[in-house]
């Protein structure tokens, strides 16, 4: 075990779950996470052991909602807005990853509904089972595309192409961004002529960092975690 | 809203503005940690101002991007990030410790002020 991982544990009960409260609304990975929390930690600690009292640690430090917030705002996240051709090479590697898996999905329709060909006569009702299932894979595919930008980015605050790249989506005030302006930006994904609103700004250049449409309408922005 | 959570409101509204000067006359005085700051006001001001130690991490982090503030590590608490006031931070103090004399005068002669209408009111 880690030694912050350590000093979380060594903690009362109560303190703990507090503590996982606010590590659900930091975002990143586990590292990062304790990263964020290391000052805090010791502070709790410290707050422990010079009382004799029972600890509430909703009384003392606040809901975990708003102590992750004022925890991620004294990162410098923010200062690490990312630029437009790293956010589109994180674009590129999700394609990338969406382009496979949405072939392997299209093969596998197409092999389903053209079963003759791959497998031995079938009875009546594998056929009709098959064929439904090869269909069903057409609508899985356009599926999987929505459901990698919205349900990833909600997850895990990042999608597979901007991870490669230490890439993670965050409120524009610092913390954690919510699930909702997840969903607003990513409508870009499906409502894409929208897009073209986000050349003016960046031609005008009245937009160096290089808000999207989208992420201004979420309030969030696009940062480099290490 | 009933008196008593306007006045809170109110409270609170003058004191967050007074945070960052605050925590850099804190730390002018002596170099500090994020806990013992928190500790250190309450004990400073008699309990009349308590900054809860969350919100004490985007303030520091805040004076410490202007340059007022730095990190420094401990040799006895090697975990411990300590802050200490800059050259800068010290300039700025100067300047703000000046103006906030001006201010709190003003507002205290328009106390003295308001309490002597108040009194010749009530005669």
């Amino acid at each position: 075990m880690k030694k912050d991982e350590q000093q979380i544990s060594d903690l009362p009960e109560n303190i703990q779950k507090y503590i996982s409260l606010i590590k659900k609304n930091i975002p990143g990975y586990k590292d990062i996470k304790n990263q964020v929390l290391e000052q805090f930690v010791l502070d709790i600690q410290e707050t422990i052991e010079t009382t004799d009292r029972e600890i509430d640690p909703y009384t003392e430090f606040g809901e975990p909602k708003e102590v992750a917030a004022n925890l991620c705002q004294a990162q410098n996240w923010i200062d690490n807005t990312v630029k437009l051709k790293i956010r589109s090479l994180a674009f590129l590697f999700d394609i990338i990853i969406i382009g496979i898996i949405f072939t392997c999905i299209i093969i596998l329709g197409n092999m389903l509904i053209n079963y003759e060909i791959y497998l031995e006569p079938l009875t009546d009702n594998m056929i009709i089972f098959v064929k439904i299932m090869g269909y069903l894979c057409y609508i899985l595919a356009p599926t999987f595309y929505l459901l990698y930008w919205f349900i990833l980015e909600m997850i895990s605050d990042t999608s597979p192409g901007k991870r490669i790249l230490n890439l993670y989506v965050i409120d524009v005030t610092g913390a954690k961004a919510q699930k909702k302006q997840f969903f607003i930006r990513n409508l870009t994904k499906v409502l894409f002529p929208v897009l073209i609103f986000d050349i003016i700004p960046f031609l005008l250049e009245k937009n160096p960092k290089y808000l999207r449409v989208y992420d201004q309408a979420a309030k969030t922005i696009v940062v480099k975690i290490k | 809203m009933d008196l008593e959570e306007e006045v809170n409101r109110l409270e609170l509204e003058y004191k967050k503005g007074f945070a960052k000067p605050l925590i850099l006359l804190m730390l002018a005085e002596k170099e500090n940690y994020s806990y013992a700051l928190a500790k250190k006001i309450i004990e400073k001001t008699s309990g009349k101002i308590s900054i809860a130690i969350p919100n004490i991490y985007p303030i520091l982090k805040s004076l410490k991007k202007s340059g007022y503030i730095q990190e420094k590590k401990s040799k006895e608490h090697s975990s411990r990030v300590f802050y200490k006031v800059t050259e800068l931070g010290y300039t700025l103090l100067d300047e703000l410790t000046e103006s906030l004399q001006q201010f709190l005068k003003i507002f205290s002669d328009l106390i003295d002020d308001y309490n002597i209408a108040k009194t010749e009111k009530n005669k």
